[in-house]
Parts: structure tokens; C-alpha cells; sequence
């Protein structure tokens, strides 16, 4: 074989084109691995969301919480009454009954117009806050749980963050609707941060589909723990065959796997994206291999004469290829995994319209490294492939002369 | 200077493989960053704030779906009411530019919990004689087309026509002139059942706009229906839409409109759209400055490896030309102007190629984002990319060109044996 340190040679001595070639895979592995982590921080989010013991319930044709509406008869209790149903240590059913809604608040007029800003917040009302957390299996970072009097209201962890708002805080929702904060939810991770948690009544008549008029109540959704996960997708499909309710059930990691199903369109995107940009990064490649190829024709030529085989020198230029691909390549990957942890805020969406503003970690997982890896060995071998071939081919005597 | 363009041509034929790989490169990363920028430009589009002509969007105020009463709406654009009398007092506000819209979600299959997204559709319920002039992207719409929504033509079905975007006519697998049954999702009777509807499909929405998978119905059918089966949703509206002629317009109208009724807000549809897309900022933020950016430097790197290479294998060539009198400033001309040449070829066909494949073959670049569901290339695009191959090209070939021009004669002939 011919020794590698020859094909190191080159590299070094031609040390401007190598770096040139290099920095070309290095932003394009970057960029590669930076799109790929950012689908894997939803994916992971998504993941996490959920256990597998929960079921969502919702309206029967919708699956989406925002537009369900599950009206609040007697009969609806036949959903949580059920021998399927786990318990708490007083023998209560574990269950939430709680109505999601996106709420427009009012911010201070735009100094530039005198006009109103808005924006949009999500408001979950719950009935009982710490029976809702337990069924969520979520917690209070500091703070307490709020009470049955007062306009109180606990902030997912994100969202405080965002909007300035801790402990004591007190904020306007809406017009002449003040609430206090009392407490913070340990929601880091999951899609309930950027959640304010309120009052089922008053998220109800004031965000939800409330009829005070009428009379009428709506859940947008039940959240049920069962004592059993394995009996979560016969739970969900014999639902409205026990209950007599227009009403459907999905497990709850199936409910946020759905909403993160929109990613699967991000990650054609940035592979699309990442694949077109290495045709161009493996072009500059089969440039800087052409060259060497034709700088290096006596050089092939002696191998040739002193025995070495076409295939020998194949590999030979092959190898070194895949040396300048990997060089970049890798220091890619290494730039690309300083994003491993940065905050990104998106939109998970049933794709009715609807859907939830989370906040996740880029996550920089063995998948999206050994995707970098194998797309760079590849690339480096598709894009050395030809001028290698080319350098079999030359005649020795022809390339001395 | 014909003579140094001959020259430059000349020179990019001597090396057929380095020169069409070099061009392939520039073209395929051109191609991507027209279809980034034909994304992220029809978005800055929306978002920004026009000068005339402004759509103003009526929401309820407080929640999102936004739900009002057609009533509060019916006094703002019909004569009668005081907010009426006030906003046509305004020197910019157009009486006559209004519309309504109202949304439901249909499914043709009866079994409400099988989701075929192919037997599955959202239809705006609206006034079909303000499409033509009221529906971004559906200007110049036929309006006897719209119309055929009020009248479709068979007996017994008044109101009942429905106008399919190209797409989703195939989804569903329906012709112009099938009877269709569907059943809401979104929707339902005194009883609490899905509202059955029929409709007669009577045309197709125009190919090549952000609507080929929407659905158009008369929200006088809709509105008829949900009353006759006693919806809670009957006599309501999700959006009003305004068109005014100026900015200032605009404010005062919306003030007016606030101070009327305190549940309903009224702003320009650039801030609602800018609200939507609050979320995806982040996302937006990456794309324009991390990921452009890094497309344009990759191409910059390629067409300056290329270049250098070319200076490299010809630095003898160069200084026969410095002893035949050209001056250190022709050389470096003859250098930048093979980058310029082939970044201009490549920026080119760049634009041309996602041009005719994206609008003309695959209808479209699919990226669903928020209620824009396709983007296409715009026009303006052949702009571009011609500018930034050239642009980048020019860029890449800077350094390699300043070493060809600094070749010294004695240097390189003294190593010719």
C-alpha cells in the first residue's frame, strides 16, 4: 500500500488549499449538526412530554385542546368513574378536568402611535390546582399552589422568565382582570412552561367557551391517570363505546407526538438544506482533489512504474479525500456542539391552527453526531471519488514525458 | 477591455472541470438561498407595515380563536351605526372595502375520530362578492366564479357552492360539479351532534397561490344552517377585514373602533401577523443570520479555493503577461473577473433553476408557517441572485487575485530551468 504519510504530506505542504477545503465542510457539518440538534431539542421535548399512565381526553373530532369543548354535564363523570382509574390515598380518582385557551393581553400603548400592543399568553384553568399538578406530574419551583378566593394564578417557569413576573408579581390578563402570581411551576422541559395556570371559572367565562348566559360549562379537555399504562390505547378506543360521550381519548405522549409532527417538516428542511450545501462543499472538494491530481501526475506515474496497482492509487487519493473531509468535518461537529444547550422558543402545532409555544434546550445528541459523521464520510468519499478514478488512469510514460 | 473580457474567457475555457465545478457549486448554493430568501422575504412582506392600501383585521379582543357577534361587526361596516357614521368621516376609509370570515372544519367521512387528512378540510365561510377585491393572492379572481358560491346552478342548493384550492380538489378526489355531504368538526346542533352540510363544488381556486389547499363557501349558507340547527356559534364571526388608504387611516379607524366596542380589537394585518409569528422569531433570527450568512461564506471559500488554485498552477503565465507590459492592476482584473464571471453565471442560473422547478413543476415550496402553507419564488428574485454569486464570487476571489498580482517576474524565473 502506499504509506499514508505521504498522502499527510500533501496535505501539509499544500496547507492553504487543505485549510480552504476544510473551512468549506466545517460550516457546512456546523450548520448541519446546529439544524439537526434543533429538531432533536423539539423531539426530545416532546418526548418528555406525557406519560405513558395519562390519557387526554377531548372532544370527539377535534385533537387539539384549543378546539375542544367537552360540555360539563352529570354524565361526564362516567369519563374518571371507572375501575380502570388510578386513585389517590383517599380513594379520589385522579383525573383534571381543565379548559385551555390562548388569552390576547393588552400591553402598554406603543410609545411610537399611542396604539395597543398585544400578545398572547396560555392560560390553563384547572379545578383543583395541586390535584391538576399531580395528574401533569409536575411541581412548584417556589411559591404556593393558588387558593379558592382571589384572582390568583401560578406561571409556568418560562414564562415568568419572559414576562419579568416572580412571586408577589401581580399582572393584567385582560382589562380590568388583575392577577396575583403565587407561585412558579418546575415546568423546565416540558410544554407547560410557558402555561399560566388559573382558576377553571375564570379562565372559563373569561378565555374559554363559557355560556354564563345559558348556563353552560366546557372542559377543552380531561387529563386522566390510570392505574395501568398498558391499558391506555383500549381505554382510549372503548371511551365512547362505555361512556355513551362524544368524546375521544389518546394517550398523552401520543397527543405531544402528534403536535411535534409538524418538526418532521424542519427536519426535511434542514436535511434538504444541509444536503444541497454539501453538494456545494463537496464541489470545492473534487476542485482541490483535481488539482492534486494534476500537480502530483509525475508522482503517480513513478508509483505506477514501481509496481503500485490502479486500486492502490485509488485508495490512495480516496483516502486523502476523506482526510480533508474529516478534518472539516469534525471540527464542524465540534462548532456545531457549542450550540448544545442554547434556549430556542417555538411552536408545536396539531396543524388545525392551533397549538403551543414551547421552550427547549438545541440538543446535541449520538444521532446528530454520527448523521454528521456518516455525511461527511460521504460526502468526502463522493467528492474524491472522480479525481481518484482520473488519477488511475493516467500512463506513466505519458505523465513523465 | 474587450480584450481583457476575451482574455477571461479565454482563460475559464482552459480548465473545463474546475471551471463547471466551480460554477455547479455557486449554482447550487445560489439555489438555496433564493429559496431561503423567497421564504424569509414573503414573510418580512407581511409583516411589514404598507404605506397604502392597509388591511385592517378585526378580532374579538380577548382569546384566540377570536369569536365575535356579526352584530358588533354589521355596525361598523353598515350604514346606521355611529361607529359607521364616525369611520366614513375618515378622508382614507373606503365604506365599500369589507368582508367577514367565519371557519369551519368539515370531514366527509361520518365517523368523526378517523382523521384521513385526504377526507378533511377547513372551509372560510365569506362573502363572495368581496373576494375579488378583498383576498390577498386572489386579486383578479373571476368574479362570476365567486359568485357561482351563492348561485351553484342546481335547484334546491342555493348557497351551497364550494370553491377548492387546486390541491386540495385532489386531495379529496372531487371534480367540479360533485355533490358533496360533510359533517363538522368544529361545529355542532342543539343536540351536540356534527352539523351535516351539503355542497356542490363549482370551481377551482387559481393555481400558484398560498390558497391551493383552502376551501371557500357563502357565510350566508353557513350562517343559515348553524341558526336552522341551533349552534351557539350561529350569528358569529372568528374575523372582520377592512381595507383603508393610509397609514393614518388606519390608526384612527382602529381607535374609533376600539372605543365602540371594548371586546372587539382592530389593528393593521401586519401586526396581527408579526403577533403570530412572535414564536417562530427565534427560529427566524437563526435562519437570516446564522444560516445565510454561512451558505454565502461556503460559496465565498469555494470559488476562492478554485481561483487559487488557478493563480497557483499559472503563476509563470502571470509573469510572462507582467513582461509583456500588463500592469499589476490588469492582472488583478483578469483574476476578479473569472470569480465575477462565474459567480454571475452561477447567480444566474441559480435563480432560474429553484425559479422554474418551485413555481412550475412541484407548485410551491410546502413549508406549512402559520396560515402561509406554500411559498413560491418571486420574481424579483432574478435580482438577487445574480447579485450575490456575483457579489460572493467577487469577495472569494479578492485574496487569490492580490497574490496574482503580486507575482515577481525575477522570482518565478529564476526557478525556470
Amino acid at each position: 500500500m502506499i504509506p499514508i504519510r505521504y498522502n499527510l504530506r500533501n496535505l501539509v505542504v499544500r496547507w492553504r488549499v487543505t485549510l480552504l477545503t476544510a473551512l468549506g465542510f466545517l460550516l457546512v457539518v456546523a450548520i448541519l449538526v446546529v439544524m439537526l440538534a434543533f429538531v432533536e431539542g423539539i423531539n426530545e421535548l416532546a418526548r418528555r412530554a406525557g406519560r405513558p399512565d395519562n390519557v387526554l381526553v377531548l372532544r370527539e373530532g377535534t385533537n387539539d385542546e384549543l378546539f375542544s369543548d367537552i360540555a360539563d354535564t352529570a354524565d361526564l363523570a362516567r369519563v374518571w368513574l371507572s375501575e380502570y382509574v388510578a386513585t389517590d390515598e383517599t380513594g379520589e380518582p385522579l383525573y383534571s378536568p381543565e379548559v385551555y385557551a390562548i388569552a390576547t393581553q393588552q400591553l402598554p400603548p406603543d410609545p411610537r402611535d399611542g396604539r395597543p400592543r398585544y400578545r398572547f399568553l396560555q392560560v390553563r384553568g384547572v379545578l383543583d390546582p395541586q390535584r391538576a399538578a399531580r395528574v401533569h406530574g409536575l411541581g412548584l419551583l417556589r411559591g404556593r399552589w393558588f387558593s379558592a378566593v382571589g384572582d390568583e394564578c401560578v406561571l409556568g417557569e418560562g414564562i415568568a422568565n419572559l414576562l419579568g413576573l416572580d412571586v408577589g408579581s401581580r399582572f393584567a390578563i385582560r382589562e380590568g382582570l388583575l392577577w396575583k402570581v403565587v407561585g412558579i411551576l418546575d415546568s423546565r422541559g416540558t410544554p407547560f412552561d410557558s402555561e399560566t395556570w388559573a382558576k377553571r371559572e375564570v379562565v372559563g367565562q373569561e378565555f374559554g367557551k363559557d355560556n354564563v348566559e345559558r348556563g353552560q360549562r366546557f372542559f377543552t379537555s380531561i387529563l386522566i391517570r390510570l392505574r395501568d399504562p398498558r391499558w391506555a390505547s383500549w381505554f382510549c378506543d372503548s371511551l365512547k363505546s362505555r361512556t355513551g360521550l362524544e368524546v375521544s381519548g389518546i394517550p398523552e405522549p401520543k397527543y405531544y407526538e402528534r403536535m411535534s409532527e409538524a418538526n418532521t417538516m424542519f427536519l426535511a428542511a434542514a436535511l434538504f438544506i444541509a444536503a444541497i450545501m454539501a453538494v456545494g462543499g463537496m464541489f470545492g472538494l473534487m476542485n482541490t482533489m483535481f488539482a492534486a491530481v494534476n500537480q502530483r501526475t509525475k508522482d503517480i506515474a513513478v508509483l505506477r512504474i514501481l509496481g503500485y496497482q490502479r486500486w492502490q492509487i485509488l485508495l490512495s487519493f480516496l483516502f486523502e479525500a476523506l482526510l480533508l473531509a474529516l478534518l472539516g468535518g469534525l471540527a464542524g461537529m465540534a462548532l456545531g456542539s457549542l450550540f448544545h444547550g442554547v434556549e430556542q422558543k417555538s411552536f408545536i402545532t396539531s396543524g388545525q391552527g392551533g397549538g403551543k409555544t414551547v421552550v427547549f434546550q438545541i440538543t446535541v445528541t449520538p444521532f446528530v453526531l454520527r448523521t454528521a459523521l456518516a455525511f461527511t464520510i460521504f460526502m468526502g468519499l463522493l467528492g474524491g471519488l472522480i479525481p481518484s478514478w482520473v488519477a488511475t488512469r493516467l500512463r506513466p510514460l505519458a505523465a513523465l514525458r | 477591455m474587450p480584450k481583457l473580457f476575451m482574455l477571461i474567457l479565454k482563460n475559464l475555457r482552459r480548465n473545463p472541470v474546475r471551471v463547471s465545478l466551480t460554477g455547479l457549486a455557486v449554482l447550487v448554493l445560489v439555489t438555496i438561498y433564493v429559496l431561503i430568501q423567497s421564504v424569509l422575504s414573503f414573510l418580512d412582506q407581511q409583516m411589514q407595515e404598507k404605506t397604502t392600501n392597509i388591511r385592517l383585521i378585526i378580532t374579538e379582543r380577548f382569546r384566540i380563536p377570536s369569536r365575535f357577534q356579526k352584530a358588533d361587526f354589521d355596525r361598523i361596516v353598515l350604514p346606521g351605526g355611529e361607529t359607521y357614521a364616525r369611520l366614513t368621516q375618515l378622508p382614507g376609509y373606503r365604506p365599500e372595502a369589507w368582508t367577514l370570515w367565519h371557519f369551519i372544519a368539515f370531514s366527509m367521512d361520518p365517523d368523526l375520530t378517523r382523521r384521513d387528512p385526504n377526507r378533511f378540510f377547513f372551509a372560510i365561510a365569506t362573502l363572495p362578492e368581496k373576494m375579488p377585491t378583498m383576498i390577498d393572492g386572489l386579486e383578479g379572481i373571476d368574479p362570476a366564479l365567486c359568485d357561482k358560491l351563492k348561485n351553484p346552478g342546481v335547484s334546491g342548493m342555493e348557497n351551497a357552492g364550494l370553491l377548492l384550492g387546486p390541491k386540495r380538489l385532489a386531495r379529496l378526489g372531487v371534480r367540479i360539479g360533485d355533490r358533496l355531504q360533510v359533517f363538522s368538526l368544529s361545529h355542532r346542533d342543539r343536540a351536540g351532534q356534527p352539523i351535516k352540510m351539503d355542497f356542490i363544488v363549482v370551481g377551482v381556486l387559481p393555481e400558484n397561490t398560498r390558497w391551493d389547499e383552502a376551501a371557500f363557501m357563502d357565510y350566508e349558507y353557513l350562517e343559515r344552517t348553524l341558526t336552522d340547527a341551533g349552534s351557539d356559534l350561529a350569528g358569529l364571526i372568528n374575523l372582520g377585514w377592512l381595507t383603508v388608504l393610509d397609514q393614518p387611516t388606519a390608526q384612527a379607524a382602529c381607535a374609533i373602533i376600539e372605543s365602540q366596542n371594548r371586546n372587539i380589537k382592530c389593528e393593521t394585518a401586519a401586526t396581527a401577523v408579526n403577533r403570530f409569528f412572535e414564536p417562530l422569531k427565534d427560529i427566524l433570527f437563526g435562519v437570516r443570520y446564522i444560516l445565510v450568512p454561512t451558505i454565502l461564506v461556503v460559496m465565498a471559500v469555494v470559488v476562492s479555493n478554485a481561483i487559487g488554485i488557478t493563480v497557483r498552477e499559472r503563476t509563470s503565465e502571470i509573469a510572462v503577461l507582467k513582461v509583456l507590459g500588463f500592469t499589476p492592476l490588469q492582472i488583478l482584473c483578469l483574476i476578479l473577473g473569472e470569480g465575477v464571471l462565474l459567480g454571475l453565471v452561477g447567480g444566474v442560473l441559480g435563480v432560474a433553476l429553484p425559479h422554474l422547478l418551485v413555481n412550475y413543476v412541484f407548485k410551491g415550496i410546502r413549508l406549512p408557517l402559520g396560515f402561509f402553507p406554500v411559498f413560491f419564488v418571486p420574481p424579483r428574485a432574478y435580482y438577487w441572485g445574480p447579485w450575490i454569486g456575483t457579489a460572493t464570487a467577487l469577495a472569494g476571489s479578492i485574496w487569490p487575485a492580490l497574490t496574482g498580482c503580486r507575482v515577481r517576474v525575477a522570482e518565478i524565473f529564476s526557478r525556470v530551468t
